[in-house]
């Protein structure tokens, strides 16, 4: 049965988030027996709600990719590029108004939820959550029928990307404190002028060892439309206690109460004011 | 036999690593050049009509943007910071000088791009020259555009 989110009071709330995509996934250790026939048939059974498709490298899963040459090997051969997880394949699978998408490589399962025009209502984690359990169950029980072996997982994560587009709130970096409280921008002795670009990476740990939340700021464009912005983005990622369902659907709703709570606490009290703050 | 290892040639496919983000950016700290470049290509939208006195328009937005993503598309690569200018008729100029090669991209209101490849000899004198249109600004477009400029 569907485990549902939807009496969960929202501890964060805005009416205008930056928020611009959303990501839930599981990684687990490579499926035996998945071959490249098995991107095909699963897609057969999501082809009405995920009618488009593209194939991608995979991901890196620790292993990442290796340069690998043989002893044979003699002088003008190509190295031969072998990748760590095994298929060098990753399918993307998406829906018609391309705002998700379901990632499929044969060590991880991975839901994008994307704002397209801008304009669009973010639909928060409630509605979210539901889309991640209703195509999750279907690659299980996919995986099910194909006779491969249960996903042995290793990882769940949640992503929040959010853009902050230069000219609302901020200018430049010498504006970064009023953006993040933590960022004071001064140096002990008064030498260094304001920076003209930062870059923070933080990593803050879960409870009870639960996994951690890493929060990146970047400066970046945004190839859309060229737009120059603050890339903020939350990640929480840990290991379930269990491969069981019930477990992973627990575990990503902690993920995704640190990363709205961590956004909060990150942010400052103007920048909430300007994307609306509820709660 | 000789015991040469092979040469490995860099790959055509896409130069930024595989992530599970969908939204596609561009960070500004890949390279020194690059957080220069994307702040000049922004000061001429500040430019008004007739800013060269001749009656050009101010620089059209799709410009900047096909600007912006040209050099995005050439962020990774260790390259000196190209001159920015704007063009006559409301477009952008991008111009880098590397030894005797120079390569120019002319992009034109409409997001059209042409590019110039001059080739000096520095003995005689003498110039090759190419021109023609660039089809994309993906990375995969432009990677042979940086390969023939860095080139010896």
């Amino acid at each position: 049965m569907p485990s549902t989110s939807q009496t969960r009071p929202r501890k964060v709330d805005f009416d205008d988030p930056p928020v611009v995509e959303t990501v839930l996934g599981v990684r687990f250790a490579p499926l035996p027996g998945w071959d490249i026939p098995h991107f095909g048939l699963f897609w057969n059974g999501i082809r009405n709600d995920y009618p488009r498709f593209e194939v991608h490298p995979p991901i890196g899963t620790g292993a990442e990719i290796e340069l690998r040459l043989s002893p044979q090997q003699r002088e003008g051969q190509r190295a031969v590029i072998e990748f760590g997880s095994g298929l060098p394949i990753r399918c993307w699978f998406y829906d018609s108004s391309e705002t998700t998408l379901i990632q499929v490589q044969n060590d991880c399962f991975i839901h994008n939820w994307r704002k397209v025009s801008g304009i669009e209502t973010y639909a928060h984690y409630d509605g979210i959550r539901p889309l991640f359990e209703a195509a999750w169950a279907r690659f299980r029980e996919f995986v099910t029928a194909e006779r491969i072996a249960s996903p042995n997982i290793w990882q769940c994560e949640v992503t929040y990307v959010n853009h902050l587009d230069r000219g609302i709130g901020w200018d430049g970096f010498a504006d970064l404190p009023q953006v993040i409280p933590s960022w004071v921008g001064r140096g002990s002795g008064g030498f260094l002028p304001a920076p003209e670009a930062v870059h923070i990476s933080a990593l803050y740990p879960l409870p009870e060892k639960a996994g951690s939340l890493q929060i990146v700021l970047q400066p970046a464009v945004r190839q859309k439309d060229g737009k120059e912005i603050i890339q903020l983005t939350l990640s929480a990622r840990g290991k379930p206690p269990s491969s069981h369902d019930d477990d992973i659907m627990k575990w990503l709703d902690t993920g995704h109460d640190w990363v709205v709570q961590g956004f909060k606490d990150f942010t400052s009290r103007k920048m909430h004011d300007i994307w609306r703050v509820k709660v | 036999m000789s015991s040469a290892a092979p040469v490995l040639e860099k790959a055509e496919s896409p130069i930024d690593p595989p992530s599970v983000q969908w939204v596609k950016t561009t960070p500004l700290l890949n390279s020194s050049w690059f957080y220069e470049a994307v702040n000049a290509i922004s000061a001429l939208e500040r430019l008004s009509d007739n800013w060269d006195g001749y009656g050009s328009p101010r620089i059209s937005p799709m410009a900047l943007l096909k600007a912006t993503q040209l050099v995005s598309g050439m962020s990774s690569d260790c390259l000196p910071l190209p001159e920015i200018c704007p063009a006559p008729g409301g477009g952008v100029g991008i111009h880098w000088t590397l030894g005797a090669r120079e390569l120019e991209f002319t992009i034109y209101p409409n997001g059209a791009i042409r590019f110039l490849k001059v080739l000096g000899e520095l003995r005689t004198g003498a110039e090759t020259l190419e021109d023609g249109t660039l089809l994309g600004t993906g990375s995969t477009d432009v990677r042979p555009f940086v390969r023939w400029l860095v080139s010896a």
